[in-house]
């Protein structure tokens, strides 16, 4: 049993764990532990042994879609613990300086708790995105030239931002307690969520620039006549041409001549022009916007399951951080229902065969889209077939042709994402106007007509169906934003299967990789599980509700 | 004579000093990883409680390196992308299975590392060591691939064989094996020496009487793997001055072949070994005795701890102005630095200041944390 902390004038009653279990009954027995383990090795190597069988690629297309199923993977499962890291200090920071502000400990000790949370995501995020880092530079070696050009200033203040991250995260979680005057330690947080904050919106201007190709002017309109002028031109154009000539004959092997990569000169004149990505400023807010809102729900989440299972006593504790966290998250929904609008007018601007494909929609007129989009409901979209028309204008017209017969294929599935996104916005606003029911003896009443319960019970029982639609947006919204450039890895440059490494991305070896991905995923789920609750194989901890 | 160009002047000090400061810490990880587990399993075997204290607060020493070693790893990633593409991808195709190798280490290690920690006492022992023994095996890996391209940049064998889709024809490379090998015991070595010097000074030592039983239990670690990582030492100057003889020419002096001279450091290298071993030796009399030399464990920590870097930059810094070498010469690092976007001199020199001051805040920080906690982390801050 851990030593309670805060002791002194504080009285300590101890409860049940949050994970559930009750004193005496095992979380996760020895027994239990033993036949998972052999259960999931059994798994595995009846996988192992049917992608074993599998034929390896022969084909740069093929080896780059053997890549990637492991690089979605990879990247989702960084995804997830990333939202949580990126969004969980806009939920515990707020919590420490109501506990502060109300002289309340319950406060704190939420904010603490919660804190362990947030820490065990970072290490999982930092782990799965040392597996994304070596999959970019092995797997897709040939992004090496991006990174080398126009990914380098965000990387490299990235850095920057990651160590202000890494230290002032081990100095806020070292250092409760343990400052005499608390604010300061609230400030070490805010230093932190600067630097994780900085940090996402630097990666994000990279993945951005992958969208729309900010400073090539109009190289890509060259290649894709339907696409606008890419800003200001700060790319030596002739070199960027030479590049996309030979990058379909050589593939990434170009990269392995540095006398060739030498010899086309400065690809970029302007390197900070990456940053000033139109695209880049509204991803970097409709990211960080939605990590809060899945980071506010899942803290609600976890509260609110503390709820149902605490005795009399304690509810009261947990009704009031559900409060708030969920009072977070319903803030967030919607200013990320508004980023989310500047979102899809980028896309409409910049690519906008993605905005067909995510629509579902052919062209033509819909006056419900011609009002969002154009304020008209009679406007006029071009549809494929006028896109197709001119392709003849193109540098490269089979390429072009290919862009639109892929969004044309894509519809199906990118409009499925799309709305999965947009019907999980649209509830998450709706249960964040039930939280108005606190304040408003109207809503209230609305809630109570509707769900037959008060307000704050309601709350409760939709803080998980507010943390599963919150991961359902981000995901779906992910799929979309990704899928929507293909058959492009930069959009109007490059192509997956021109970057992808010259060496076979056997099915053993994406086996392999997936694999660890899973358990890797699995162990952050346990540990996230587990670690705040210290309850595991029957070693019963439990947590501590100190009644300021 | 090669001259550097500003990028590459700062593509290569750049990368120098992370990979110094990274490959310090991984060994005292990798060190820890090996005999925290160890003695857990002796303390089980002779039931002995004080050894199983040993090893929980080794492994918090474990958790702070592991921090820093990872956060400089990161650096060294990004500068090698974005400031050595090339190299780069060369050096992730060709050595394609080696990274791969290193990359499992790292993947098994990190999440062994948090669940060992976690697990202690709350899982049965055999699945506990079990979780340690990953832990181990996890943290040799590593080297075990990723000296595989300082083995190739210092003499790039396979490298046609690997571009042809034979990846498995880098591994003749005749340095490749020696040099893990004493990767791994010079790793530890070193943490066995600083933990039994950072023991035997350690301030908490006078809250328990002395730390003399954690003193002794390092020392008779530390001085055979310290005996072990002087001959493989010996063994690895003598393969390469047959493979890398620019390299060779480099660090003992002789300026007709290399452009500059290392020698200073080359000798700095089993100085500081032989300083190690006989403050250890004298140390372990004393210890033996029942006494201890706060002097003499500062002198240990702190010439086990420099042993690394010095020795690392002997072969890493050698190479100037070459990136790969190939035999009496190599391939400039002009040719593999980026090469892609304008960088000035005063771009690269503000960069070089802007990296030392950061790492220099960032271990003030670590250090900051370590005063806050008034000794090694507790396991309630975690």
């Amino acid at each position: 049993m851990p030593k309670p902390s805060g002791a002194g004038t504080a009285r300590h009653n101890y409860i049940r764990t949050i994970a559930g279990a009750r004193p005496g009954q095992h979380a996760l027995t020895q027994k239990r532990f033993y036949f998972l383990t052999v259960a999931i090795l059994v798994v595995a190597l009846l996988f192992a042994a049917y992608f074993a069988v599998q034929p390896v690629p022969a084909s740069p297309t093929a080896n780059a879609g053997a890549a990637e199923p492991m690089t979605i993977i990879g990247i989702y499962v960084h995804g997830f613990f990333l939202s949580l890291a990126l969004g969980l200090p806009y939920v515990v920071l707020p919590l420490e300086a109501m506990g502060i502000i109300k002289k309340d400990k319950q406060y704190s000790q939420a904010a603490r708790r919660i804190s362990i949370v947030w820490a065990i995501s970072f290490g999982f995020g930092a782990v799965t995105g040392t597996l994304v880092e070596f999959g970019l530079v092995q797997v897709w070696s040939g992004v090496l030239l991006a990174i080398g050009s126009f990914f380098f200033i965000p990387l490299v203040f990235e850095l920057f931002a990651f160590l202000t991250e890494i230290v002032f995260l081990s100095l806020y979680l070292y250092t409760w307690g343990k400052m005499k005057h608390q604010w300061l330690h609230w400030l070490l947080g805010i230093f932190l969520l600067i630097g994780s904050s900085c940090s996402a919106v630097l990666i994000l201007a990279a993945n951005s620039w992958m969208q729309t190709p900010w400073g090539a002017g109009s190289l890509v309109q060259a290649i894709l006549p339907w696409s606008p002028v890419m800003g200001p031109s700060a790319v030596n154009a002739t070199a960027l041409v030479t590049v996309y000539k030979t990058l379909p004959k050589t593939g990434s092997l170009v990269m392995a001549s540095p006398n060739v990569i030498s010899s086309l000169g400065y690809l970029l004149y302007d390197p900070y022009v990456v940053l000033y990505n139109p695209n880049a400023i509204v991803t970097a807010a409709h990211t960080i916007l939605t990590a809060i809102v899945i980071a506010a729900f899942e803290t609600a989440a976890i509260f609110s399951y503390s709820y149902l299972t605490a005795t009399e006593r304690n509810k009261g504790f947990f009704m009031k951080t559900v409060r708030f966290s969920y009072g977070v998250g319903a803030v967030a929904t919607i200013l990320t229902i508004i980023s989310g609008d500047q979102m899809a007018r980028v896309v409409y601007s910049f690519q906008y065969l993605k905005f067909l494909s995510m629509e579902g929609f052919s062209g033509g007129v819909d006056p419900i889209i011609g009002l969002i989009s154009n304020f008209n409901p009679k406007h006029v979209f071009p549809s494929f077939g006028d896109l197709a028309s001119t392709t003849i204008r193109s540098i490269d017209p089979v390429t072009a042709t290919l862009t639109i017969n892929r969004a044309e294929e894509m519809s199906a599935v990118l409009s499925t994402f799309y709305y999965s996104m947009i019907i999980s916005g649209i509830l998450l606003l709706v249960l964040s106007i039930s939280y108005v029911g606190l304040f408003s003896r109207k809503i209230d009443r609305l809630v109570r007509a509707v769900a037959r319960m008060p307000t704050e019970r309601f709350l409760v029982y939709t803080s998980f169906v507010g943390a599963a639609l919150g991961i359902v947006a981000g995901s779906a919204g992910w799929a979309v934003r990704e899928l929507g450039r293909q058959p492009w890895i930069i959009y109007g440059l490059v192509r997956p299967e021109q970057v992808i490494t010259p060496n076979p991305i056997t099915p053993v070896f994406s086996y392999f990789i997936i694999l660890i991905e899973i358990m890797t995923f699995i162990s952050g789920i346990v540990a996230l599980y587990f670690i705040p609750t210290r309850s595991l194989l029957g070693i019963e901890t439990q947590v501590e509700v100190v009644r300021g | 004579m090669v001259a550097f160009t500003p990028v590459s002047w700062m593509a290569f000090l750049l990368l120098g000093i992370t990979t110094l400061v990274h490959i310090t810490f991984v060994n005292l990880v990798l060190g820890f990883s090996v005999m925290v587990p160890i003695t857990e399993y002796l303390s089980y075997r002779s039931k002995d409680e004080k050894l199983m204290e040993i090893a929980r607060r080794t492994f918090r020493y474990l958790i702070l390196t592991d921090l820093v070693a990872g956060v400089w790893g990161t650096w060294i990633t990004v500068a090698l992308a974005g400031l050595w593409p090339t190299l780069t991808y060369i050096a992730t195709t060709v050595l394609f299975v080696p990274i791969t190798i290193a990359l499992v280490g790292i993947l098994i290690s990190i999440p062994s590392i948090a669940i060992y920690w976690y697990t202690w006492d709350k899982v049965s022992r055999g699945v506990h060591l079990f979780v340690g023994c990953l832990m181990a095996f996890g943290a040799l890996l590593v080297p075990a691939g990723f000296r595989m391209i300082f083995a190739f940049v210092n003499d790039p064998v396979g490298l046609n064989e690997a571009l042809k889709g034979n990846l498995y024809a880098i591994f003749a490379n005749p340095i490749y094996p020696v040099w893990v090998v004493w990767s791994w015991f010079g790793a530890l070595a070193m943490s066995a020496l600083v933990a039994a010097g950072t023991y035997a000074w350690s301030p908490m030592g006078k809250e328990d009487g002395n730390r003399l039983k954690e003193t002794l239990y390092f020392l008779k670690l530390g001085i055979p793997f310290l005996v072990i990582t002087a001959v493989l030492g010996a063994y690895f100057f003598y393969v390469l001055q047959t493979v890398s003889p620019y390299i060779y020419a480099a660090i003992t002096g002789n300026t007709t072949v290399a452009q500059y001279n290392f020698l200073p450091l080359f000798v700095a290298y089993p100085a500081l070994v032989m300083i190690a071993g006989g403050s250890a030796l004298v140390l372990f009399r004393l210890a033996r005795r029942g006494m201890l030399n706060r002097l003499l464990s500062i002198i240990l920590v702190i010439v086990a701890f420099l042993t690394v870097p010095i020795v690392e930059a002997v072969n890493d810094a050698a190479r100037a102005p070459y990136m790969v070498v190939i035999g009496g010469a190599g391939l400039s690092v002009n040719i593999f630095s980026n090469t892609m976007i304008p960088i000035s001199w005063m771009v690269a020199e503000l960069a070089v200041t802007i990296a030392i001051i950061v790492m220099a805040t960032f271990f003030f920080g670590i250090y900051f944390i370590y005063k806050v906690r008034s000794g090694p982390i507790s396991e309630d801050a975690i």
